[in-house]
C-alpha cells in the first residue's frame, strides 16, 4: 500500500488551529528513508503537535500529510502505525500495571498473525504465532539491556530504563520512521552519550529512519544531519547543524532579538 | 437444607458469570460500565420469549432439552446485539460519561420489558421447565442439575476471558486500560478492540440471564434493577479490577455474607443489614482499594505462593 520510494513521511502546507490558536502554521517537512532529522524550537513552537499531526493524534486544519506517499487525512493513529511510523512520548507513557515484557509484546498486537477465535481455542497457529512473539520481544529486550527485567512491572523500572522500554516498544511496531519526543529529558550527560550511541545502534540495526525533537542543544547538534527550527508555529530555519547554529532568526528566536 | 445450599449456589454461579463478563468490561478494558444489569435482563428476557413463543406444545423431552440449549444461544446473541448497538455509540464517551450512558440503558431495558405484555410486563414472565419438571419430588435432581450446568457456564466464561487475555487482543484490551493513547500509537484499534470486550462481556451476561430465566421460569422486570447491577460492580470492585480469580472470590464471599451469615442473624440486627454491608465496603474500600486480588490471579498472591511453597516441602 505504500509506496517504497516516496518520502516516509511529507507534511506540506499543514496548519493546526485550536480556537483562536494557531499551533503550527503551513508546517513543511519531507524525510527520505535513511535520514536523522531534528525538530528543534523554543518552549510552546508547536514540535509535539507536529509529532500530534504526523501521528494521527491530531487531524490538520489544513494541509496534507503523506505517509509512503499515501494521504493520511482521517487514518487512526493505529492505522498509520500499521503503515511504518512509530513513536516516543514527551512524558513516558508505558503500560504501568503490565510486564515489561507485555508492553513490548502489546506493540507486536499489529504483527500477530492469528484470530480471536485461534486465541480462544489455543490452536497451532496462535501457539506458534505466540512463541514467534515471544522470541522477538526477548531479542528486542536483549538489545536494549532489559531482558533480566522481563517480567517486572513497567511501573518498577529505573527512568533511564522506562525510556529504553518506550524506544524498544515503538520499534516492536516494526517502524520505518521512528518519531522521538525528547528521548534525552531527563537523563544526566553521560546517559545522554549511552543514548546517543544506542540510537545510532539503533539506525543501523532496525534500518529505521529517525525524527526526534530534543531540548538538549549538544545532543541535536552531534546526532542529526538535518535540523527544522520551529518559533510560534512557524519553521524559521531549516538546514545543517551547522548553518541552523549560526542562523540569525535562530539565535534571536531562542535569545530573543537584541533590537528589543 | 442441602437443597437451600445447592439453589444458593446457582444464583451464586450466576452471579459469578455476571461479575467476571463485567470485569472484561471495567477491570481489564477499563470501562466504566454501570449497565450489566441491563444485558444480563436482555438475555434473561430474549431466553424466555423465546421459549414462552416457540415451544411447542405439549413438548417431550428431547425438544425441551434442544429449546434449552436453543434459548441459551438466543440469550448469547440478542445480549450480545445489544452491546453492539450500546457499545458503538458509546465508545467516543469516557469515564463517568460511559457509566451514565449505560446506567441509562440498563433502565431503559427495565422500563420497555416492564410495559411489553407480550412479556408479561410488570407481572413477569413465566416460561415451562424445558429439562425437568420442579416439584417437591425432584426438586433436588432439578437444582443438582441447574448447579451443574451453571458451574458449566462459569467454566465456559472463565475459559473464554482467560484465553482471550492470554494473547495479543487480551494485551491490547488491557493497554487501552492503562493508556489508550499509547495503545493507539501502537497500532492497537480502540474501536475494534472496545466493542469487542463490550460485545463479548455483554454476551457472557445474556448467558447468565438464559441460565437465571430456565432456572427460575419466573422472572419480573423489577429483579433487573439498578441495585442489581450495583451489586455486580462492587464483586469486581472488591475482588480488584482486573482479577478473574479476586472475582469469583468476590462474588461468593460477599454473597454468603449477604444471603446467609445476615439472614442467621437476629431480625433487630438484620434490620441493619444495608447498613452494615454498606460500611463493610466502605472499611474495606478504604482498608483495601485495589480489592482483594488487585490485579493479580490468586495463584500470584504472597499468601498462595507461601501455602504452595509449604505444601511442597
Amino acid at each position: 500500500m505504500t509506496d517504497a520510494s516516496a518520502p516516509l513521511l511529507a507534511m506540506d502546507g499543514v496548519t493546526k488551529r485550536f480556537g483562536g490558536l494557531t499551533a503550527v502554521s503551513d508546517f513543511q517537512v519531507s524525510i527520505a528513508a535513511g535520514e536523522l532529522v531534528g525538530l528543534i524550537g523554543p518552549n510552546g513552537a508547536g514540535k509535539t503537535t507536529v509529532f500530534n499531526l504526523a501521528t494521527g493524534v491530531y487531524q490538520p486544519s489544513a494541509g496534507r500529510i503523506q505517509v509512503g506517499g499515501v494521504d493520511t487525512a482521517g487514518l487512526t493513529p493505529d492505522r498509520i502505525t500499521a503503515m511504518g511510523i512509530a513513536r516516543t512520548f514527551q512524558n513516558i507513557r508505558l503500560f504501568d500495571e503490565m510486564t515489561v515484557l507485555e508492553n513490548v509484546k502489546t506493540a507486536y498486537n499489529l504483527r500477530a498473525g492469528y484470530g480471536l477465535l485461534d486465541a480462544i481455542f489455543r490452536t497451532k497457529r496462535f501457539r506458534e504465532e505466540e512463541a514467534g512473539l515471544h522470541g522477538k520481544a526477548m531479542a528486542l529486550l536483549e538489545t536494549f539491556g532489559l531482558a533480566g527485567d522481563a517480567e517486572e512491572r513497567a511501573a518498577s523500572l529505573a527512568y533511564g530504563e522506562q525510556r529504553r522500554l518506550e524506544i524498544a516498544r515503538a520499534l516492536a511496531t516494526e517502524p520505518r520512521l521512528v518519531i522521538l519526543d525528547e528521548p534525552a529529558a531527563g537523563m544526566n550527560s553521560s546517559e545522554t552519550e549511552d543514548l546517543m550511541a544506542m540510537l545510532h545502534d539503533i539506525r543501523g540495526r532496525f534500518d529505521v529512519t529517525l525524527l526526534l525533537i530534543e531540548h538538549d542543544m549538544k545532543f541535536i547538534m552531534q546526532m542529526c544531519e538535518r535540523i527544522v527550527v520551529l518559533d510560534q508555529g512557524r519553521i524559521i530555519s531549516t538546514g545543517s547543524p551547522a548553518a541552523v547554529k549560526s542562523d540569525p532568526v535562530v539565535i534571536s528566536a531562542y535569545l530573543g532579538d537584541p533590537e528589543g | 437444607m442441602l437443597f437451600f445450599i445447592l439453589d444458593h449456589c446457582v444464583h451464586m454461579g450466576i452471579l459469578v458469570i455476571l461479575a467476571l463478563s463485567l470485569n472484561l468490561i471495567n477491570g481489564f478494558t477499563g470501562m466504566f460500565s454501570l449497565g450489566h444489569h441491563g444485558f444480563f435482563a436482555v438475555g434473561a428476557y430474549a431466553a424466555g420469549a423465546f421459549v414462552l413463543m416457540t415451544l411447542p406444545a405439549g413438548a417431550g423431552a428431547f425438544i425441551g432439552a434442544t429449546w434449552f440449549v436453543l434459548s441459551l444461544l438466543v440469550g448469547v446473541v440478542a445480549a450480545a446485539l445489544f452491546g453492539l448497538v450500546v457499545g458503538v455509540p458509546c465508545l467516543r464517551l469516557k469515564g463517568d460519561y460511559l457509566a451514565i450512558a449505560t446506567l441509562g440503558f440498563g433502565e431503559i431495558v427495565r422500563i420497555v420489558v416492564q410495559n411489553t405484555d407480550a412479556v408479561g410486563g410488570a407481572r413477569g414472565l413465566e416460561i415451562a421447565y424445558l429439562l425437568v419438571p420442579r416439584s417437591v419430588d425432584t426438586q433436588m435432581l432439578y437444582v443438582g442439575l441447574y448447579l451443574g450446568l451453571t458451574l458449566g457456564g462459569v467454566a465456559f466464561t472463565y475459559w473464554i476471558i482467560r484465553n482471550l487475555l492470554l494473547s495479543t487482543h487480551g494485551r491490547a484490551l488491557i493497554a487501552i486500560r492503562e493508556d489508550e493513547i499509547a495503545a493507539e500509537l501502537l497500532g492497537v484499534n480502540l474501536t475494534r478492540y472496545k466493542v469487542l470486550a463490550f460485545v463479548l462481556g455483554a454476551g457472557l451476561a445474556g448467558l447468565g440471564g438464559a441460565l437465571y430465566v430456565n432456572y427460575m421460569t419466573q422472572i419480573e422486570p423489577k429483579e433487573f434493577n439498578l441495585i442489581k447491577g450495583i451489586y455486580i460492580l462492587l464483586y469486581v470492585v472488591l475482588g480488584g479490577m482486573g482479577s478473574m480469580s479476586g472475582t469469583v472470590l468476590a462474588t461468593v464471599l460477599l454473597y454468603v455474607l449477604d444471603k446467609v451469615v445476615l439472614n442467621l442473624m437476629p431480625p433487630e440486627i438484620q434490620a441493619w443489614r444495608e447498613v452494615m454491608f454498606a460500611l463493610m465496603l466502605v472499611v474495606l474500600m478504604i482498608a483495601r482499594p485495589q480489592g482483594l486480588l488487585g490485579n493479580k490471579e490468586i495463584h500470584q498472591t504472597a499468601l498462595w505462593r507461601r501455602i504452595f511453597a509449604k505444601g511442597a516441602a
